[in-house]
């Protein structure tokens, strides 16, 4: 044992990782990433980063943090801010295309694309214990961690999941309401035949896209439906219940989470790490110490995790929203797509 | 602060061994396979290999995995392949015990968490990393210092398992970069998850206190240092995100003798028993579940209820009901005050044990 270890812990506090004096090790990696992360505000308040994907000038950011936006501006590295334009939506992946290329065009040096490297994804290159960092404006990463997970497959725990179990018509096409009279809903003013046309702005067109769009809601949050009956539309606000919580397990602990994005669940892979981000600090680049990019982060999840999109799948899905962006006459084929250019 | 330890740890350990077999188990008579295993205690690589490959010199290695910052993108890549390293190690030491975890060590034995051992005698189950079972018996514990011993029974522990070391804490410096792994017990992943962080109180008594994130589950997990040794075992944490506390192997060590001679100190393993699964709410504690056969259930519980009070301790947030009944005994009969419907009811209940 040695007789020092004890006694120097009154002397300096060392920096915990969270420290500036160790995220500063990872400003090497972070310099042409930081141009391309974009600050990204909704009616002025900062709700998310973004980043940069694509040359032509296009970005990502996360969605569910602009449902309804009105105005999208956005801050870029060199501190300059624009309003831009919100393309489509992918829902699955709560990722919002951000169209930046009014300020491509006007030449702004500071706007770079994230810097993808097939390599850097390979599988056995992305390893568990390999450090991130999160990037920002600043020289150096807001936040750094290590991959806790490799990318799996999201599978919901089942208390966090939110639902709203109205009854709907079976053989209605639409979501058109069932009997509610006997429902807990009977006090919500919903009636016999009333159609859901919106969940918070996103265009429910079924039962199912009904469930599907409460799903990405988290229990206990109020939304919004827009109802038509007959001729008539109206908005009513209702809270999203939870899943019984069947173990017991987590809830009680949630004061200890810290705070959590509101959409954190049901993405179709995610890489997990340890650094802790804020909510609002979503949809910006995820690096390797090479500066290389490894993906986006797309919710804080809980105390200990970070989930990112891998940057495999955040290209493929910035690909397909570019091309429908890009391609506005090509019959829409998904249900996502033309759920999100209803609302946009 | 809460403990994280979930309720299926404490289902998941069932049976009793009868004492007899007990005293069979203690020191001296080491189980026949874990003799086998002492040639696999596997210390990791070796830190020439790496100090070459990085161009770092060895000693400067041997600063940096003690704490010190690295300079450079060549010390930094030394730092994370050593992390790499010693993940993978840790991660096949490490066990699930019910809802909870343990880590593999030296000389036949599993470290974990006190509240996870629960009590001394008790054959616990657990899972490791490639999947397949082992039988352990608790030992001694101390529900005061949370320390927790559990020594394996099994004939043979499977080949790809590794045992660590034990390293005590009091050698760790502050800032010194630790590892920490979660629960591994999760169907959806593959092992345990790890955390990364630094040591940022380590008292010469009392937990050792990192910015490794910890949740429930995470519990009797190990708290890894870059030599590959278990310095800590992950026991609680707070509301500060940064404030995650282990018990520290300084504290194992000091109890060692009186936790292979199953000496439990502290309540000896018999918590008071209410029986009921509970959600915190702002105006006090919401009876989610009523445990069949439980005392609660007996006094006419129900799921619903919101409880008020426990004797003169109220719940209305900022105190917790199983923390509260950490510190009854079995059999203490105690007043509820708690709300059903529109009606203020007060009931007593006779508290039962934990074990039933």
């Amino acid at each position: 044992m040695l007789p020092n270890a004890v006694v120097s812990q009154d002397v300096a506090a060392p920096a915990s990782k969270d420290h500036a004096t160790f995220r500063e090790l990872f400003a090497p990696a972070c310099v042409e990433a930081r141009q391309a992360t974009i600050k990204v505000r909704r009616d002025g308040m900062a709700r998310a980063l973004g980043t940069v994907v694509d040359a032509r000038g296009f970005a990502i950011t996360k969605a569910s943090e602009f449902d309804g936006a009105t105005k999208i501006e956005c801050e870029l590295a060199d501190g300059s801010r624009h309003v831009v334009r919100a393309g489509p939506v992918d829902a699955e992946c709560d990722l919002l295309l951000l169209d930046l290329r009014s300020i491509v065009q006007t030449a702004k040096p500071t706007l770079k694309v994230v810097r993808s490297d097939a390599a850097a994804n390979a599988r056995g290159e992305v390893a568990i214990g390999n450090f991130i960092a999160c990037v920002g404006h600043d020289p150096e990463p807001f936040s750094v961690g290590v991959i806790s997970l490799l990318p799996y497959t999201r599978v919901e725990r089942g208390m966090s999941r939110a639902r709203l179990p109205l009854p709907f018509k079976e053989e209605s096409r639409s979501a058109c309401v069932g009997r509610v009279d006997e429902s807990p809903f009977a006090s919500t003013g919903l009636q016999e035949g009333d159609v859901i046309e919106s969940v918070d702005a996103r265009a429910v067109s079924s039962a199912r896209s009904f469930h599907r769009a409460i799903r990405r809601k988290t229990p206990g949050q109020r939304v919004t439906l827009e109802v038509r009956r007959g001729v008539k539309l109206f908005e009513i606000e209702v809270e999203v219940e939870g899943r019984v919580d069947r173990s017991g397990r987590r809830d009680p602990q949630q004061a200890l989470w810290g705070r959590l994005s509101q959409v954190r669940f049901g993405f179709p892979e995610v890489l997990q790490h340890d650094a802790v981000i804020d909510p609002n600090e979503c949809g910006g680049p995820v690096i390797d110490i090479e500066g290389r990019f490894l993906g986006v982060n797309i919710a804080r999840v809980g105390r200990v995790e970070t989930h990112a999109l891998p940057a495999t799948l955040v290209l493929e899905r910035a690909r397909r929203l570019i091309e429908r962006m890009t391609a506005p006459s090509v019959k829409k084929d998904s249900e996502a797509g033309s759920k999100s250019d209803k609302t946009r | 602060m809460s403990r994280l330890w979930s309720r299926s740890a404490l289902r998941a350990i069932a049976a009793c061994l009868p004492s007899w077999l007990l005293l069979a188990l203690l020191p001296g008579v080491a189980p026949r396979a874990l003799v086998a295993q002492d040639g696999r205690r596997e210390a990791p690589g070796d830190l020439a290999a790496l100090a070459a490959k990085f161009e770092v010199p060895v000693a400067r290695c041997e600063q940096i995995l003690a704490g010190a910052l690295p300079r450079g993108r060549n010390e930094l890549s030394m730092l994370q392949a050593r992390i790499r390293e010693i993940h993978a190690l840790a991660a096949r030491a490490t066990v699930t015990i019910g809802g909870a975890a343990g880590v593999l060590v030296e000389g036949g034995f599993v470290l974990t968490a006190g509240h996870v051992a629960e009590t001394a005698g008790r054959r616990v189950p657990m899972r490791t990393s490639d999947g397949s079972w082992l039988s352990g018996i608790t030992l001694g514990g101390s529900e005061e210092t949370d320390t927790g011993l559990v020594r394996v029974v099994s004939d043979a522990i499977p080949e790809s398992c590794r045992v660590l070391r034990l390293r005590n804490s009091a050698e760790l410096e502050r800032g010194a970069f630790v590892l920490m792994l979660g629960f591994p017990g999760s169907r959806r992943t593959e092992g345990p998850p790890l955390r990364f962080g630094r040591v940022l109180r380590n008292p010469a008594r009392g937990y050792l206190e990192t910015d490794c994130r910890m949740c429930s589950g995470d519990s009797g997990g190990p708290l890894v240092d870059l030599t590959g040794s278990v310095v800590g075992i992950n026991s609680r944490i707070t509301r500060d995100l940064a404030k995650n506390m282990h018990v520290a192997t300084a504290t194992y060590l000091r109890e060692w003798d009186d936790l292979v001679a199953s000496q439990w100190t502290g309540g000896r393993g018999s918590r008071a028993f209410l029986g009921v699964e509970t959600r915190a709410e702002q105006d006090g504690t919401r009876v989610v579940r009523v445990v069949e056969g439980s005392a609660a259930e007996r006094a006419g519980l129900r799921a619903d209820d919101l409880i008020l009070a426990l004797d003169r301790h109220s719940l209305d947030g900022s105190a917790n009901l199983p923390s509260l009944l950490g510190s009854y005994r079995p059999g203490r009969s105690v007043l509820l005050r708690l709300v059903r419907g529109d009606e203020t009811l007060e009931v007593r209940v006779r508290l039962g044990a934990r074990e039933q």
